[in-house]
C-alpha cells in the first residue's frame, strides 16, 4: 500500500475527483437540488491560483512575508471583538496586501487567512466560501491598483473597499440564493435571499471604508517599505505572466 | 484523549473519505427522514469522541440556523400547491415549509459532521494531505498558522503597553476605538514584519529551496485503514447507486408526496448510516481491547 502511495502522484487524482463531482453537481442541479454545485465550482476556482503559486521557485522571504500577512489578517480581529460584530480589518488588510504586493500575492493572503482563521475559529462549510472571498478581494485588488498609482488614492480605494464589503456577503451567501434561484426561477427571490443580509455587509463595508480612508495611505507606505526590503518580491506580485517582463523594468525603473 | 485511540488513529485520507463522502451524501439525499437520521448519527459520533461537549458549545448558533431557515423559506418562496394560510396577501404553502425544514436537516448534518471534523482531522492531519496535492502553499498555511499564537501574544503585549499612551479599544467613542485598534495591529504588522525578515533569512541559510522538500511522514497507512477505507467505499457505492436510480429524496414540488420511505429510500438510509457509523466500530473495538487489558477478563 506504501509502495503503491509513492508511485501515485496524488496531484493525479484532482482530476478524476474534479470531473466525478462536477458531473454529480450537475445530475442533482437537474434534480432541482443546487446545493453540491456551488461548493463544487469554488472549489475548483481555487485550483489555477494554487497551481501557478506551486509552479514557480519561491524564495524563503516571499513566504514568510505573504504569512505574516495571513497571520496579521488573523488576529487583527481580536482588538475589534468588543465592538460592532462584522466590523474587522480583515478585508482592508487582504485588499492592502493585493494593492501592494500584487494580485497573486494577495489571492494567497486572502485566500491563507481565511483557512488559517478558520483552524482557531472552527472549520465548517463556510471556509472554501471565506477563501474564495477574500482570495478574490485580495486577486482584484491588485488587479486594480498595484500598477496603477492613481488608483491608490483614497477615493477609489474607499469605493472598491465598499463594493468588497458587499461582495463577501453576498458570495458567503451564494449556496441559499442559489437554491432559491433554481427553485424559484426568478430574481425576485435571490434579491430577497440577498436584501436579508444587507445589515450585516453595510456593516462590513463601512469597516471598509473607514480602514481605508483613515489608514490606506499609511499602511501603504510601511508595506511599500517592507516590499523593497524584503526585496525577492519582483516574482511574486505579477499578476500576469505575460507582463511580467515589462512590469519588471517598470518597477525597478520606479525605485 | 490520545491520538492512537479508535477514529482518531484512522490515517488521514480515510477520514478526508469519511468526511467528503458524508458531506455529499448530506447534499445529495434530500429526504427529511434521512437527513435527521442522519444527524442523529453524526450525534453519536460526537458522543464518542467527546461525550458531545465540543458540540455543545456550537449548539446555540447551529439552533439558530436551523429556526431561522425554516421561518424564512415560506417567506421568501411562495411555490406549492397546498395554501396554508395567507399572511395578508402573501400564501404560506406547505411545500415551501417542508421544503425550508428539509434544507435546515441538511444544514444541521453538514453542521454537527463538522463538529466531529473539527476533532478528528487536526490541523497536523490536515497539512499532511494538503503538502500532498500542493507543498508551498501548505508550508505557507502552516506558516502563517503557527505565526498567529505568537502574533497574539504580540498584540496582547501591545494592547498593554500602548494603554499607557491612552491607546484603547475599551473606551472613548465607536471611531476612536476603531481608530485605535487599527493602530495597534499597524504597530503589529510592522513588529512581525520586520522579526520574520530574520525567519525568511535562517531558511535561506539553512538551504531552503536548494532541493525536494522533504516531509516527515507521521501517519501509515495500516490494515485497519484499508478495510475501513474498503467499507466506506462499499456503503457509498451502495447508497450512490440508490441515489442514481432516483431514491433517498422527496419530492416536495409542485405538490408534496407522502413522508413514508419506499424500498430504495430505505435502502439509501441504511447504506447512509453504514457510512457515517462504520468507523465508530474501531472506537468499540479499542474500548474493549482497553478494557479487557486493564481490568482483566
Amino acid at each position: 500500500m506504501n509502495l503503491l502511495r509513492r508511485k501515485i502522484n496524488p496531484k493525479l487524482l484532482v482530476i478524476p475527483i474534479a470531473i466525478i463531482y462536477l458531473v454529480l453537481a450537475y445530475v442533482s442541479l437537474t434534480r432541482g437540488n443546487a446545493l453540491l454545485i456551488g461548493i463544487v465550482l469554488v472549489l475548483l476556482s481555487m485550483i489555477p491560483f494554487v497551481w501557478r503559486f506551486e509552479r514557480r521557485q519561491r524564495q524563503a522571504r516571499e513566504l514568510v512575508l505573504i504569512a505574516v500577512m495571513a497571520a496579521v489578517a488573523t488576529v487583527s480581529r481580536i482588538p475589534f471583538a468588543a465592538l460592532l460584530p462584522n466590523f474587522t480589518p480583515v478585508t482592508f488588510i487582504v485588499i492592502l496586501s493585493g494593492v501592494v504586493f500584487g494580485a497573486e500575492a494577495g489571492w494567497m493572503v486572502g485566500a491563507v487567512t481565511g483557512l488559517v482563521s478558520n483552524f482557531f475559529l472552527g472549520q465548517g462549510p463556510w471556509t472554501p466560501w471565506q477563501m474564495f472571498a477574500w482570495g478574490m478581494a485580495g486577486f482584484t485588488a491588485g488587479l486594480f491598483a498595484h500598477r496603477n498609482p492613481s488608483r491608490r488614492r483614497r477615493l477609489p480605494l474607499l469605493l472598491f473597499g465598499a463594493a468588497w464589503g458587499y461582495l463577501y456577503g453576498w458570495i458567503l451567501n451564494v449556496t441559499v440564493a442559489l437554491d432559491v434561484g433554481v427553485r424559484e426561477q426568478t430574481w425576485s427571490s435571490v434579491l430577497a435571499v440577498y436584501s436579508l443580509g444587507l445589515p450585516f455587509e453595510t456593516v462590513h463595508a463601512a469597516a471598509n471604508v473607514f480602514f481605508l480612508v483613515v489608514f490606506a495611505p499609511s499602511w501603504i507606505k510601511l508595506l511599500e517599505r517592507y516590499r523593497r526590503k524584503y526585496g525577492a518580491l519582483q516574482r511574486t506580485d505579477s499578476g500576469s505572466a505575460d507582463m511580467e517582463g515589462s512590469a519588471h523594468g517598470q518597477r525597478t525603473a520606479a525605485e | 484523549m490520545s491520538e492512537g485511540f479508535g477514529l482518531r488513529s484512522l490515517h488521514p485520507s480515510v477520514l478526508l473519505l469519511y468526511y467528503a463522502g458524508g458531506i455529499t451524501f448530506g447534499m445529495l439525499l434530500f429526504h427529511p427522514v434521512l437527513l435527521l437520521s442522519g444527524w442523529a448519527a453524526c450525534l453519536i459520533v460526537n458522543g464518542h469522541l467527546d461525550g458531545g461537549r465540543e458540540w455543545r458549545s456550537w449548539s446555540l448558533p447551529m439552533l439558530g440556523a436551523f429556526v431561522a431557515l425554516i421561518l424564512v423559506n415560506p417567506l421568501i418562496s411562495h411555490r406549492g400547491r397546498t395554501v396554508l394560510y395567507y399572511m395578508g396577501d402573501i400564501p404560506i404553502t406547505l411545500e415551501s415549509v417542508v421544503y425550508g425544514a428539509t434544507m435546515a436537516s441538511s444544514l444541521l448534518g453538514l453542521l454537527t459532521l463538522f463538529v466531529s471534523y473539527r476533532i478528528l482531522m487536526t490541523e497536523h492531519k490536515f497539512l499532511f494531505l494538503f503538502a500532498r496535492f500542493s507543498p508551498k502553499a501548505a508550508l505557507l498555511a502552516m506558516m502563517a498558522a503557527g505565526m498567529v499564537p505568537r502574533l497574539r501574544r504580540r498584540l496582547k503585549e501591545l494592547m498593554l503597553v500602548q494603554k499607557t499612551r491612552g491607546i484603547a479599544v475599551s473606551e472613548g467613542t465607536v471611531t476612536q476605538r476603531a481608530r485605535n485598534g487599527a493602530r495597534l495591529v499597524g504597530a503589529l504588522l510592522s513588529w512581525s514584519l520586520e522579526d520574520a525578515l530574520q525567519t525568511a533569512d535562517s531558511m535561506q541559510a539553512r538551504g531552503y529551496g536548494t532541493g525536494t522538500r522533504s516531509s516527515y511522514p507521521a501517519f501509515r497507512f495500516g490494515p485497519r485503514d484499508a478495510w475501513t477505507a474498503g467499507g466506506l467505499f462499499a456503503a457509498a457505492g451502495i447508497a450512490f447507486t440508490l441515489w442514481a436510480n432516483g431514491h433517498g429524496y422527496l419530492t416536495i414540488y409542485p405538490r408534496l408526496e407522502s413522508f413514508s420511505l419506499s424500498k430504495g429510500d430505505v435502502g439509501a438510509l441504511a447504506a447512509y448510516l453504514v457510512f457515517l457509523l462504520m468507523p465508530l466500530g474501531w472506537e468499540w473495538r479499542d474500548r474493549t481491547t482497553w478494557r479487557s487489558l486493564n481490568f482483566g477478563k
